[in-house]
């Protein structure tokens, strides 16, 4: 017994160091959200942090993922309100209905924990992705009608308005901090009755009639816009969306949550400082109880089973378990060393930790994908890392907790408006649309479903609508619903270490687990064939599904998906539906070529290059370049294939991303691949920045070359063997690149990798590029 | 060469085939002939129905049209319920091996087997032959699958599968341990799960691969076909199906049925429900005499 857990201590004794790093990041950025979360949730703000603590501590020592980080989610803002509010009862007590929700998230906890029991794991596999990213993309605009107003420091009573109201009054919102209307409490007290009436329904106080003279005051103050509230919140607003897009290393020193952080607090000081007090009103700041033993609250179980109550504790349970599966799965994408995470184990712990959560106060425990991913990206290894995220928290609560009264609503409504819109922005619809026009629908249907009804009947109008559109699309409907729960799948070691797997019949959402499990028994390592020739149809979801298990197995093993071609797809995405049928079209929706892409056309036919418009899977062999070792191909479309003397060149479109979910950025790209029959050095040569010229932030310049001054002054070259690349860069080639455009370059010693920037190019600059690529090749040929 | 002893499903000396007067029987009768042939077996036709004289004229015309001598053949003639008529001159006559073609029915799946051939399938006390499409020439069987389920016929099964081989000039001959445990199936999708699954699974199929190979009764050298053996964790009598539609096998050869729902069964479900419902490809149900 000792030894095992001597060996799963070691990798924790070993690297302690590198997880103590990256909890300190993700430690200061799961503060601000973990108070962000528990307001927008209609809980007390120190259950965020107590949710954070229990959840780093709890899942750290019992759960089955490796990176992962657990705390309170986003997904249960939604949930948590709804259940506050209707137990609140009638005069909403948030307080009251706080302590019996509590009850329910320790109920919910239970039945996670026996979800872990039953192997469940695999519940978020049984949903259609489209319905999924619906009900994110609903979440998303929930909390952005939520949190909007909080921006502008206007509270509407969470308990007067639906999600559906918050979202038409956000133009009011708009059109009132336009205005720069706001009266100030002494004028209102001068304002006659009806006067107080009509301004109180511009601002939407609906109860006009119920309140005496000072209740309608108190609440139009709480209903008007606050001038110095709305600076702090949208420059806010402002930090989150920026962040990503400056390219200044001073920035990204922090995360952006931590720089609203300070920015807030820096303002509270600056308007301290302007006016010798606080225009902000105490109310518009976070309000922690001043002793810490009083932030604990009780559960109390008194309306169990009530109907409110036993929705609540299904809704934290499937979408508190969905939520925590689906992050789990985008974390094991992530991670480094490829590993895979235990889920039914990581939901026992997860019950767990949200019963520990509920008994004192806090939040139910999930896992995170922002906050995972930050923790990746700071070089985390082990689940010491959540540990130590949970300690760190409990230590800044105790010591900095004067600070942390500082930090206005505003403030974290702008971080949270920034990731309602990660979650549903607009090119959310359009990549869905890409897919086929019947996920759009089912996309539109759950989305819709979840901000009008909730959560559960958002998934359950997606379930629905997809398995409708699918048997009415099916050109096997009468068969469709008795071959869908046959045992459809096998799997076979054809040879020593290459399986074969064969599908037939229907393969989608309902029955995707069967081919799931069989194909999580093959180690990674192994070769799969993947034989689609007998199924009729195959969905969204499993393509989807397949093409993240072929770049799984891409490092060392591999992963064909054969016998589609007779299928017809629903549109050319590789993620599109495919049906066998040879007589029906009407899921014939495959585009024509465009404009740009005819004239590619016929540029290389001038080349005499071969076209290829359609997408595809992925370029071979990109992972081997230094750019995309942490980016995971999306695809390719646009492939141009040409053969020059010393090689082949490959010219593509590719979109990519890095991080996954609310901490996913998309890239788009030109590029063009040049495999070559001779041996370079490896080496990447990027352009040295204005900024990076002035200040050498904790960046080394690069290799210098010492005949090339300036040279090195504009471009930065890196590599793994200095003396190498310095007898390659010579006079020749350095004049070459100093008196020609600037290109990322890169070179894994048998191909280059060259690109302009970071998005598409049009048709003159594939031209540029092309003779570019082919110029360099001419250089540098022995 | 070989000695029918008392449990022996082989050698096949008398084949039998049921006809109907359809334009398909012209291919059946094609077929048997040239499984009599390769055997070196006598050939029985059965027909269900009165005997008349047109029925006669159209019977002679389509033994004309197979190349079979209408006087080699023994007829029979029988009136009754096709299945019992067919089962009870099986039983007269000793039939071997039983020879019959599937419906082929498009817009359902592909091969289905009707009501008649399902109490064939399940009543008969000899071995089957389901064709799916009956040729002119013939099949050419190509490539073999035989189950090797756990289970006492299973020894019977695939010695007849080698031996069927033998006679039809089969180039591959694949044996298929379908195989459940709970244990090998059950698991976590971690890596450190996926591992203990696998050593798992490596130690049944070591196991497996000793039991298939103490089923050899024939000699090697006599062999002149690749065998090669498979194993499919998965639901028993569905996975071999698939397996033999995956790998475009040309027969698929089985146990027979059990009969009555004894101890062994209770040990050992085995049901070819799955492959009657789908006909993966030409069916063989082999026949073990004294073992039920």
């Amino acid at each position: 017994m000792n030894k095992i857990n001597l060996t799963r201590l070691k990798p924790i004794l070993e690297n302690w160091k590198f997880d103590f790093m990256a909890a300190i990041g993700v430690a200061l950025i799961a503060l601000p959200l973990a108070l962000g979360l528990a307001t927008a949730s209609g809980a007390p703000p120190s259950a965020g942090i107590i949710t954070s603590i229990v959840g780093g501590i709890v899942v750290a020592i019992l759960g089955g993922g490796h990176v992962s980080i657990a705390g309170p989610g986003y997904g249960l803002i939604v949930v948590m309100l709804t259940s506050i509010i209707s137990l609140g009862g009638n005069g909403a007590h948030m307080v009251a209905g706080f302590q019996y929700t509590l009850a329910a998230i320790i109920v919910a906890g239970c039945l996670m924990v026996l979800f872990g029991f039953l192997r469940l794991g695999i519940l978020a596999d049984l949903f259609p992705s489209s319905a999924i990213q619906g009900l994110l993309a609903g979440i998303g605009i929930i909390i952005i009608a939520q949190q909007f107003h909080i921006m502008f420091g206007i509270h509407f009573a969470k308990s007067e308005f639906n999600n559906y109201d918050l979202l038409m009054a956000i133009p009011n919102t708009l059109i009132q901090t336009f205005s720069l209307k706001s009266i100030g409490i002494e004028e209102l007290h001068k304002m006659s009755d009806v006067e107080l009436g009509i301004y109180a329904k511009e601002l939407l106080v609906n109860d006009i009639d119920k309140l005496n003279r000072d209740l309608l005051i108190d609440k139009i103050i709480k209903y008007q816009f606050n001038i110095w509230v709305t600076i702090i919140g949208v420059i806010s607003l402002i930090i989150m969306f920026a962040h990503s897009k400056i390219h200044l290393k001073v920035v990204h020193i922090l995360p952006a949550p931590l720089w609203v952080v300070i920015i807030a607090l820096g303002f509270h000081y600056l308007f301290k400082f302007i006016f010798g007090f606080d225009p902000i009103e105490a109310q518009c700041y976070i309000q922690l109880p001043d002793k810490l033993e009083e932030s604990i609250l009780h559960p109390d179980f008194g309306r169990i089973l009530e109907k409110d109550s036993i929705i609540a504790i299904f809704s934290i349970t499937i979408i508190g378990s969905l939520e925590s599966l689906l992050s789990l799965k985008a974390v094991d994408k992530l991670d480094h060393f490829k590993r895979r995470s235990n889920a039914n184990k990581d939901l026992k712990a997860l019950g767990i930790a949200s019963i520990f959560s509920g008994l004192i106060g806090g939040l139910p425990v999930v896992t995170v994908i922002s906050r995972s991913s930050v923790n990746v990206n700071n070089g985390a290894r082990t689940r010491a890392s959540n540990l130590f995220k949970g300690l760190l928290l409990l230590a800044i609560i105790l010591l900095c907790k004067p600070l942390l009264s500082m930090i206005s609503y505003s403030a974290l409504a702008g971080i949270l408006v920034y990731t309602g819109y990660k979650l549903c922005q607009p090119t959310q619809f359009i990549s869905i649309y890409k897919v086929g026009k019947e996920q759009l629908i089912i996309f539109i249907a759950t989305f819709l479903a979840t901000i009008y009804f909730n959560l559960l009947i958002g998934i359950t109008a997606g379930i629905i609508t997809t398995l409708l559109l699918q048997v009415i699309f099916s050109p096997h409907r009468r068969l469709f619903l008795r071959e869908i729960f046959l045992p459809n799948t096998i799997l076979f070691e054809e040879s020593a270490g290459r399986y074969y797997v064969s599908v037939k019949w229907i393969s989608n959402f309902l029955n995707y687990f069967i081919l799931k499990k069989k194909l999580d028994t093959v180690p990674k390592k192994k070769h799969i064939t993947l034989d689609f020739s007998l199924a009729k149809m195959v969905d969204t979801t499993v393509m989807e599904h397949m093409f993240y298990y072929q770049q799984d197995y891409e490092k060392s093993g591999s992963f064909e998906v054969i016998g589609l071609d007779i299928h017809q797809p629903a549109s050319n995405h590789p993620f599109a539906v495919r049906h066998l049928d040879h007589s029906e079209s009407e899921m014939q929706g495959i585009d024509t070529l465009s404009t740009h892409q005819k004239h590619m056309r016929q540029y290389m036919r001038t080349l005499n290059w071969e076209y290829h418009p359609e997408y595809v899977y992925g370029i071979k062999d990109l992972k081997n370049f230094p750019y995309f070792e942490y980016k995971n191909i999306d695809y390719a479309y646009n492939v141009c294939i040409g053969k020059i003397d010393q090689g082949h060149c490959q010219l593509f479109d590719i979109e990519y991303h890095e991080g996954e979910f609310i901490a996913k950025e998309d890239f788009k790209s030109t590029m063009i691949k040049i495999d070559i029959d001779f041996q370079i050095p490896n080496f990447t040569l990027d352009k040295l920045s204005r900024l990076e010229k002035l200040i050498h932030l904790g960046s080394d310049k690069g290799i210098e070359l010492e005949n090339h001054p300036d040279f090195s002054k504009r471009f930065k070259l890196k590599g793994r063997s200095p003396k190498s690349i310095r007898d390659f860069f010579n006079s020749e080639l350095v004049l070459f690149f100093e008196s020609n455009p600037y290109y990322h370059i890169e070179s894994n010693g048998k191909s280059i990798l060259i690109a302009k920037k970071e998005a598409l190019a049009s048709l003159s600059q594939i031209k540029a590029l092309v003779s570019f690529s082919l110029r360099l090749i001419e250089k540098i040929k022995p | 060469m070989h000695k029918r002893s008392n449990n022996s499903a082989f050698p096949f000396e008398t084949i039998a085939t049921a006809i109907a007067l359809s334009p398909r029987a012209e291919n059946i009768l094609h077929e048997s002939k040239r499984l009599a042939e390769q055997f070196n077996a006598e050939l029985i036709l059965i027909h269900v129905g009165k005997k008349t004289e047109e029925k006669k004229n159209k019977l002679d015309a389509l033994l004309n049209k197979a190349g079979i001598n209408k006087e080699k053949p023994t007829i029979v003639w029988k009136d009754g319920a096709v299945a019992e008529s067919i089962l009870d001159s099986c039983k007269n006559y000793k039939v071997d091996l039983l020879v019959f073609g599937a419906i082929d029915k498009e817009s359902l799946y592909k091969y289905y087997v009707g009501s008649v051939a399902r109490d064939l399938c399940r009543k008969a006390k000899c071995s089957l032959l389901l064709i799916t499409s009956p040729l002119k020439n013939g099949q050419r069987f190509n490539h073999i699958v035989v189950n090797g389920v756990q289970h006492p016929k299973t020894k019977s099964t695939v010695n007849t599968a080698l031996y069927f081989s033998q006679k039809t000039f089969v180039k591959e001959l694949t044996i298929v341990g379908e195989l459940t445990s709970k244990k090998a199936i059950q698991h976590d999708d971690d890596n450190r799960s996926v591992n203990n699954l696998n050593r798992e699974r490596n130690k049944i199929i070591q196991e497996e691969e000793n039991r298939l190979t103490a089923l050899f009764e024939l000699d090697k050298d006599e062999m002149k076909f690749n065998i090669s053996r498979k194993y499919i964790f998965g639901k028993i009598g569905h996975s071999i199906g698939l397996f033999a539609q995956t790998v475009r096998a040309d027969l698929l050869v089985v146990n027979s049925p059990n009969k009555k729902l004894g101890l062994i069964d209770r040990l050992f479900p085995h049901d070819i429900e799955y492959i009657l419902g789908d006909l993966p490809c030409n069916l063989l149900i082999v026949h073990t005499r004294n073992i039920e």
